[in-house]
């Protein structure tokens, strides 16, 4: 057996893999970069930044195609990229030029990219649950084969909406899946203290769908369980609850102060840090070397930079166009 | 008598892995656990414990079952950092071992008392199920298991009487001991540990078994399937999987039956080491993928050893306890009253 058989065996080949480091790596460098223009004034409004989580949002989205959906959060950065949305559109968004993917309307917190499938970041706690089955309701009806993905964090778990639009998805087995990226605290209150159960996969067995937890640190666990999960979907046979147990490396938005957590807990989760294991794995197995690597790292980083340099550079949008795309004509 | 301290271990973790999607495992979620614990703080109290001793965990499984039961013992978190992982269920084994408890109670599946098998030394396990392709522990209900491990705690049992010591298996790879399993070594293609359980049949190469056992789930039901004269022998099985006229249908899961090519089996004799090679992927321990053997490749072996964990057999307990009167003493109502 060929050192590069192995991972081929479980569905990951060099290719694949290295395309996935890509992804995680983008996020990261778009998140510390948002970070630092945010503090440089350059991005108006808010940014919660999703760095730490990245495994998370490439594990799922590897298995997607432009067909199917995701709805998202106020964290929505990440999930953005992985879907494939355009990076310097997204700069450009943040700094509310009239080149970003929503022409500068959206801003952080409501980029969406219809074409690519990413139907929204959210600025509303468990916002995107409904929104998700209603996806999967036209790709189950028009029978086009998609699926539809919900991100949301531990505490919108506590929402209403999430059981409405479980138990909706578990009535009519609407392909969907729902993500919950449990970082251990929703906004400042630690999961514990808000939420009644350990893990919030328990919930779907009140809905009779599984639910099943994962490491969300690992990149290799949540693909597995996503696969799984929009396979099972796509086969008809109804949503999966997955809990991604996960960790952010900023606080809940930049200017948080952090008070909640101490810095050995970060520390501890830095030393699990899923792009850094996912490095590990390919050295390790031979499916590449710390040059490639990091020429991958390095292009990441010009490719960003450039982005922030051309969304600096962009105009902002006509005030004639405020009224443009914000109703839809049916 | 002397009356000795219990311990109890009970896993947050389990019961909440892939095979809920895969096959069709339940969820156990932890209220239920808390559940089964004050069932088995109970039991304890009623037999005489005075200590019980628990492995303190984030969503308090014990210290919850305590504030809705209120035993008459005292109940204790063990002096130790809790870090969500496997590495707890070892490090209260350990501390429980330096206590000199009587008797661990576990609450998990075959990979929980994996890890406290690691640290429990003689100390005799009561494991109850709560996992999901579960051998080792059984699903037995806690007052049960509380009164039986109470029973031994305090003497009334004479432990000689209802304690084995059960098989396990040493792995060492190329040459180094690596862990142990209870109930199965099985090396599979599965390039990474990912969601750890194992499930897919397709990736599994060779699988090496502590006992025969055919009513057994996951891959010890294959070896007892294959050999169902040899059950409850002292022997082990050692299957290759792999292209055969010969494929034996086998319950790899909850729900999930499938067809395995059997290349070829035969029982293993205690004290016998299987030796793999030219291995890459990763070996599953108990049904969870923990080990990945990196190119260009290693050596497994696998030793069936007698060393295993000494474990308590409740429903002998409950029977040689029934017969020496500890029940009659404990229930006795006070005339009068």
């Amino acid at each position: 057996m060929s050192v590069t058989e192995s991972p081929a065996v479980a569905g990951i080949d060099k290719s694949k893999l290295l395309e996935m480091y890509e992804r995680m790596v983008q996020i990261r460098t778009f998140e510390d970069a948002a970070g630092k223009h945010f503090a440089d004034g350059l991005v108006p409004g808010f940014v919660h930044l999703y760095a730490g989580e990245e495994a998370v949002a490439v594990g799922v989205c590897s298995h997607l195609t432009d067909r199917d959906y995701i709805t998202s959060t106020h964290r929505g950065h990440g999930h953005c990229i992985a879907k494939g949305v355009d990076i310097p559109g997204m700069v450009a968004e943040l700094m509310g030029k009239a080149t970003g993917v929503c022409k500068g309307k959206g801003g952080s917190m409501h980029i969406a990219d219809v074409e690519k499938g990413m139907l929204g970041a959210n600025g509303i706690v468990g916002g995107g649950l409904p929104l998700a089955c209603g996806a999967a309701l036209t790709a189950k009806t028009l029978g086009t084969g998609g699926v539809a993905v919900s991100f949301f964090g531990d505490g919108a778990s506590n929402q209403g909406t999430f059981h409405e639009a479980l138990n909706l998805a578990a009535i009519w087995k609407l392909p969907v899946v729902f993500v919950c990226e449990n970082n251990g605290y929703a906004e400042s209150t630690p999961v514990h203290y808000h939420c009644s159960a350990t893990d919030i996969a328990n919930r779907a067995a009140a809905y009779e769908i599984p639910g099943v937890v994962v490491d969300g640190l690992d990149l290799f666990a949540v693909y597995e369980a996503a696969g799984e999960a929009i396979a099972r979907a796509r086969r008809g046979e109804g949503p999966t609850l997955i809990e991604a147990k996960t960790y952010r490396y900023y606080g809940h938005f930049q200017g948080d102060t952090v008070t909640y957590r101490t810095e050995e807990e970060l520390n501890q989760y830095r030393q699990r840090d899923a792009i850094q294991r996912v490095r590990k794995y390919a050295l390790e197995h031979g499916l590449a070397t710390a040059e490639e690597l990091d020429a991958i790292d390095a292009r990441v980083k010009e490719q960003v930079d450039a982005a922030w340099e051309a969304a600096k550079a962009a105009p902002w949008p006509d005030p004639e166009d405020v009224l443009e795309d914000v109703y839809v004509s049916y | 008598m002397t009356i000795g301290s219990v311990g109890i271990i009970a896993n947050p973790a389990s019961g909440k892995d892939i095979r809920r999607l895969v096959a069709h495992g339940s969820v156990f979620d932890n209220n239920e656990k808390i559940n089964i614990v004050r069932r088995v703080l109970l039991g304890l109290a009623a037999t005489g414990v005075e200590t019980v001793w628990y492995m303190p965990d984030v969503y308090g499984i014990v210290s919850r079952a305590v504030a809705q039961a209120t035993p008459q013992c005292n109940v204790r978190p063990l002096p130790m950092p809790v870090l969500n992982d496997a590495g707890d269920s070892i490090e209260a084994a350990r501390r429980l071992a330096d206590l000199g408890a009587a008797c661990i109670v576990t609450l998990g599946g075959d990979g929980t008392n994996r890890a406290v098998a690691r640290g429990c030394g003689d100390v005799p396990l009561v494991p109850i199920s709560t996992g999901t392709n579960n051998v080792f522990p059984r699903m037995i209900e806690g007052t049960i298991a509380g009164l039986a491990a109470g029973l031994v705690a305090t003497g009334q049992v004479d432990g000689e009487q209802v304690i084995r010591r059960l098989p396990r298996l040493d792995v060492a790879l190329d040459g180094v001991h690596r862990d142990i399993a209870l109930i199965d070594v099985v090396t599979s293609r599965h390039a990474w540990i990912g969601a750890r359980a194992l499930w897919d049949p397709s990736h599994i190469r060779e699988i090496v078994l502590s006992r025969v056992a055919p009513a057994e789930i996951g891959m010890c039901g294959l070896g007892g399937i294959l050999f169902p004269e040899a059950t409850g022998s002292a022997q082990g099985v050692h299957i290759v999987v792999g292209e055969s006229t010969r494929t034996v249908l086998a319950p790899v899961a909850p729900g999930l039956i499938k067809p395995i090519p059997v290349a070829s089996a035969r029982l293993l004799p205690l004290g016998e080491t299987v030796t793999i090679g030219e291995t890459i992927g990763t070996v599953a321990l108990d049904g969870e993928r923990e080990l990945e053997v990196l190119p260009p490749g290693g050596e497994i072996a696998v030793t069936l050893s007698a060393s295993g964990p000494r474990v308590v057999d409740v429903e002998a307990t409950i029977r040689f306890g029934a017969a020496a009167g500890a029940f009659a003493r404990l229930g006795a109502i006070p005339t009068g009253a």
